[in-house]
């Protein structure tokens, strides 16, 4: 969605204040994954990701009439989708409270052989460290690595100081390269062996 | 498999780090780019087919929700410039295709002044930019009832079956008559106004319902439907290419020559909230309008990249 100009997200939100079914379209295309990796980061569930999209976009229809078009459309689109996975998270949580978290497995660390050490370990490392971050700094990273959205539009958005966020990314490169010399020392300490 | 999207490490990270910091954070910048989740695609294809049938509804009452059917080859549509018929008619055929097992349905181009359309039962419409028309299965045989979305100008062919035109909040009745409604569901603070040319039409709102004689107006509200005295031949300067207004906001008006001329007007809500009468007859270019605007209420405009902004000083 980064790559999308701002003009084009004004000729959206004004298509929708039409109604214009076509604008309505072109914006689902347009938006649909970048929202849905999102709605991932917060939620790690795939099914229960689809569901908020799908409320997104109906309500975003609802609400046509009442966008503004001096605001940022896509700010707003990414906005909805943070309300509506947040609160999907709390009422998930409040009825599994004393059930067991089956969807975070714990991975075994210390039982890789040694030919899987190959480019397919790294990334499923890769995705692990990720996930080990706190919440609310996976979530700063990720919307900053993969969606490109700037420290200001973050800021916003999870309702930070742009510092902060700033703070967030650094930690999170730091954690992960922390993790990568720890992975590569018993690599090339296997290797050697 | 990988996300090859790849960003550049934003400059504040590596405010105030060495070089070799900055290096071997890059690096990990760009092995992170590795793992973006995957989207299933199946999901985005079911969804995209709910949520555009939704959007291609037209809102009316659950009895007459009209059956929904594919335009037929016969629909005769007139354009008033023989060189937009192929491009309207892809707009037709393009829109036809997203209302799969649609109805027929007529949609004037952005950037025309309208497009004429010649009913089964001889009644003709002038269809404003940006606006669509819905003509319910059974059209001239079981009845006579059309949905409109934005503006149209509707010169009614006499029949004993009664002609009915819906908008989200209001029905206009007649037998045989002239008659414009505008009804665009963007406009801000009221929604259905209906101004009539000749002949007698009843208008009727959720809770209301009223007479609306020759040489009058009304705008529609839930609970109160007053019809007051205007002159049709002036309002109705948009079937001219002209452009027509007794207190309107500003911001309606811009949504106006938004479709009109196809463009993208910007204006701050100061502005857009602001209502004025004005008239023009004939309008070629759209900054000419603007500028008419402008310095009615001692504001400037300039031109932007897609169309023109308004702007206080």
């Amino acid at each position: 969605m980064r790559s999308i100009p701002d003009e084009q997200f004004l000729r959206w939100s004004h298509g929708l204040l039409r109604s214009d079914a076509t604008s309505y379209a072109e914006l689902f295309d347009a938006s649909y994954d970048a929202l849905h990796r999102y709605a991932l980061y917060i939620m790690h569930d795939d099914a229960a990701a689809s569901d908020i999209l799908q409320d997104v976009y109906l309500k975003l229809w609802q609400v046509r009439e009442t966008i503004d078009p001096e605001r940022s459309l896509r700010a707003l689109m990414y906005q909805m989708v943070r309300n509506y996975a947040l609160n999907h998270e709390r009422q998930r949580k409040r009825h599994a409270a004393e059930a067991i978290e089956a969807d975070h497995p714990s991975v075994g660390f210390d039982s890789v052989n040694d030919d899987e050490l190959d480019a397919a370990v790294l990334k499923e490392r890769l995705q692990i460290w990720i996930d080990e971050m706190p919440e609310r700094r996976r979530e700063a990273f990720m919307l900053s690595r993969f969606e490109g959205l700037s420290h200001d539009e973050i800021a916003s958005l999870m309702d930070l100081a742009p510092k902060t966020v700033n703070n967030h990314i650094v930690l999170a490169l730091q954690h992960i390269r922390k993790k990568l010399d720890a992975f590569r020392d018993t690599e090339s300490y296997r290797s050697n062996s | 498999m990988i996300n090859h999207t790849t960003y550049h490490l934003p400059e504040e990270v590596l405010e105030g780090l060495d070089a070799a910091e900055r290096r071997s954070l890059a690096d990990v910048w760009t092995l992170c780019g590795e793992v973006a989740p995957v989207i299933p695609q199946s999901d985005k294809e079911a969804l995209r087919v709910l949520i555009l049938s939704q959007a291609v509804q037209p809102k009316v009452g659950v009895q007459d929700r009209p059956i929904l059917r594919p335009i037929r080859p016969t629909a005769r549509i007139h354009q008033f410039r023989m060189q937009m018929v192929s491009v309207a008619a892809a707009l037709v055929v393009g829109v036809s295709v997203l209302f799969s097992g649609g109805a027929q349905y007529h949609a004037a181009p952005h950037g025309e002044r309208s497009l004429e359309i010649t009913l089964d039962d001889g009644s003709v419409v002038q269809l404003a930019a940006g606006s669509r028309l819905s003509i319910p299965d059974g059209f001239g045989v079981d009845h006579r009832a059309v949905v409109l979305h934005g503006e149209a100008f509707f010169d009614v062919a006499k029949a004993s079956a009664p002609f009915t035109v819906r908008t989200p909040d209001s029905r206009t009745t007649v037998l045989g008559t002239s008659f414009n409604v505008r009804s665009w569901p963007g406009a801000l603070h009221t929604l259905t106004e209906v101004i009539v040319a000749s002949g007698r039409v009843a208008v009727e709102s959720t809770e209301a319902r009223t007479i609306v004689e020759p040489g009058q107006s009304v705008t529609v509200t839930k609970d109160t439907l007053l019809p007051v005295d205007t002159d049709p031949q002036s309002r109705l300067a948009w079937l001219e290419g002209g452009f027509s207004y007794e207190n309107e906001l500003i911001g309606n008006i811009l949504d106006d020559v938004e479709r009109r001329f196809d463009i993208r007007v910007k204006a701050p809500a100061s502005i857009r909230l602001r209502p004025i009468t004005i008239h023009r007859n004939q309008v070629d270019q759209a900054s000419e309008f603007l500028g008419d605007i402008a310095a009615t209420v001692s504001v400037r405009y300039r031109p932007t990249a897609i169309g023109f902004e308004l702007y206080l000083d």
